[in-house]
């Protein structure tokens, strides 16, 4: 079944309009037009709901369910196929893909019937970070890393790089917690042939209240989670009502995990904090340890949707796939790099062997 | 000049019974009476037959008491004042009853041959277990065939005695240990620095900066633990342990308890 596609072009010359990071408009690279992003969006509702309405028109003219024997039907259920306006090519994408790039002609192409109703972000984080400025804060990660293969930096490439916008749900919370600590306090005295270590320990209980504000939680299966939080925190002050003129030029998916199943790890996130701050209200002890039976009730709470901009970087290894991913606001950069074996044994036996000859000597003065 | 042949005459007879005093202090003067008389024949025996082989004097003084004095600065005052005729060096085993003190001294020229920790030693982890078993005439022929020992070694090999350095096994495996306990650390965190993928545990960069209020606290007493933990005593060392302090420059050697 195929969806109907609109390609953002410019409204003066034609071409395909992409939204530069930083910026407040949309422009033209080809005649230099600058377009605000509420009129590119009006003008383009529009269009889209023409084309959904032509797409709702020949869907009803051609049933095409019939032609789907050669997959599986989960298969069919997770493809999708939407017609390029700029080349006319049928694309293939994931039934979460709400913004992508034609493969044959590089159109930027919006699905409009993925904006809809529930699936329509609340709010967007603008790209700030260019294309080029991700694949520097990536040779800039390389820098340092003594285990890095000579041939990984030497032939290094990047194969792929593509800016996209990740589903997100940002979650506030004001929140009332308790929980309790066993706590000891240590009194030593000398008794002239002995030392005498009193210990007394006390359970401490602790209830308060605290606020949180937008704790972000991937609402996307395909990003990896430990990826996505490594790339925090984003910088919400920036952050506008959602507008789909930012993403023309990038990639966008829309959420596949919903708001009820990412709630658990922002409650995880949120207990955690609860436990610590409680604990920092436990005084006057020489230690505090958690009973671990730290518990929180919400007062009240919100729940926002919400686009963040992630530059994705693909370089190969030894035929081995490697991904970064870059904070498309901040410019953090993260992910895992290759290790040298050789050299990585080479230095733990330097090690080993300098401590052995220092504790040897040390030891056989000693002893 | 009758004066200065009066002065020479007097000297002369200081000299003369000096000399006559030395020669006849034994080097057995047990004050403490813990030899009986056949034991004190064997061991002036032995000391004899060693001063006669090495031309030294080897002496033993028990003693009740010597008041607050210290056994070493007592010992080397027999050295220098009392046991001071052999010609090629003096050594002396002080026994103080009332302190349980044991005292090796020597003078300048045997110090070479039973010197500090290490000669002495050797004399004191044979002899001194027999004081502890209160058996003195053991204790004392022991320290005469060490003496001998020292000399004849200092004879054969023109140095003094030092005991044959052990393997050190200790400090071998302890090195190997912390070696093989910070190259696991370093590896770790070489390999830690490869990735900086991490999830996050918990929510504090989105804590609402003041939000906190305590609302309540309880504190419950629960119970104490009270636990002792000895001193290490001073002077409780292991048998023929030895403390040099009396040991200077004209004097070698060493003591400690039983």
């Amino acid at each position: 079944m195929a969806d109907a596609s609109v390609s953002y072009k410019c409204l003066c010359c034609g071409a395909p309009l992409n939204f530069r990071p930083g910026a407040e408009k949309v422009s033209c690279e080809y005649c230099g037009t600058e377009l605000e992003i509420k009129t590119v969006e009006e003008y383009y509702a529009q269009k889209e709901a023409a084309a959904a309405a032509a797409q709702a028109a020949k869907e009803a003219k051609w049933d095409t369910a019939a032609a789907g024997n050669e997959w599986e039907k989960k298969e069919a259920e997770m493809m999708r196929a939407f017609t390029c306006s700029s080349c006319g090519a049928e694309i293939v994408c994931d039934e979460n893909t709400m913004a992508t790039e034609c493969c044959y002609c590089g159109n930027p192409t919006m699905l409009p019937s993925r904006f809809s109703g529930m699936l329509k972000p609340d709010y967007i984080i603008p790209f700030k970070k260019t294309k080029e400025e991700a694949v520097a804060a990536l040779k800039k990660f390389y820098e340092g890393k003594p285990l890095l293969p000579d041939a990984f930096t030497a032939n290094n490439r990047v194969e792929a790089i593509q800016g996209m916008y990740v589903p997100f749900w940002l979650f506030d919370a004001d929140i009332d917690a308790q929980g309790s600590y066993k706590a000891s306090r240590s009194m030593v005295v000398d008794t002239g042939d002995a030392i005498m270590t009193s210990t007394s320990y006390y359970n401490c209980q602790r209830q308060g209240c605290m606020n949180f504000e937008r704790i972000p939680v991937d609402g996307s299966v395909k990003m990896d989670d430990a990826f996505m939080e490594s790339i925090e925190p984003f910088d919400y002050s920036e952050m506008v009502p959602f507008a789909t003129g930012y993403m023309a030029g990038y990639l966008a998916d829309k959420y596949d995990v919903d708001a009820d199943a990412a709630v658990v790890r922002a409650d995880e996130r949120i207990n955690t904090s609860a436990e610590r701050c409680l604990a920092m209200a436990v005084n006057g002890y020489d230690s505090v340890n958690s009973e671990n039976d730290c518990a929180f009730t919400k007062k009240a709470s919100d729940v926002h949707y919400a686009m963040v901009p992630v530059w994705i970087l693909t370089t190969r290894y030894k035929d081995e796939p490697y991904t970064f991913m870059m904070n498309g606001q901040t410019g953090e950069i993260v992910g895992s790099l290759p290790i040298d074996e050789s050299k990585l044994r080479n230095r733990t036996a330097i090690a080993f062997a300098i401590t052995v000859l220092v504790a040897f000597a040390v030891l056989y003065s000693v002893l | 000049m009758k004066k200065l042949l009066l002065v020479l005459a007097l000297l002369a007879a200081m000299l003369l019974s000096a000399a006559t005093a030395l020669a006849a202090t034994p080097s057995l003067v047990d004050k403490a009476h813990l030899l009986t008389e056949s034991e004190r024949v064997q061991v002036q025996a032995q000391l004899q037959a060693v001063e006669q082989k090495y031309g030294i004097r080897c002496a033993v003084v028990t003693m009740g008491s010597i008041g607050n004095a210290k056994p070493g600065i007592y010992a080397n005052q027999l050295i220098d004042k009392v046991f001071n005729d052999g010609p090629n060096g003096n050594i002396v085993f002080l026994q103080v009853m009332d302190q349980r003190q044991w005292y090796i001294s020597t003078d300048r020229k045997l110090k070479d041959v039973v010197v500090g920790i290490p000669g002495t030693e050797y004399i004191s982890r044979a002899a001194v277990p027999y004081l502890k078993k209160g058996d003195e005439a053991g204790a004392y022929k022991t320290y005469a065939k060490r003496v001998d020992e020292l000399m004849a070694y200092y004879q054969n090999h023109g140095k003094g005695w030092r005991p044959e350095k052990e393997f050190p096994w200790i400090a071998v495996v302890g090195a190997i240990i912390a070696g093989g306990a910070v190259a696991s650390s370093y590896k770790r965190s070489l390999i830690a620095a490869m990735s900086n993928v991490r999830k996050e545990v918990s929510a504090d960069a989105y804590l609402e900066q003041g939000s906190f209020a305590l609302e309540h606290e309880h504190d419950t007493y629960l119970y104490t633990n009270v636990t002792y933990t000895p001193k290490a005593k001073q002077g409780h060392r292991g048998a023929g342990s030895v403390s040099t302090s009396s040991s200077d420059g004209g004097h070698g050697g060493g003591g400690g308890g039983y």
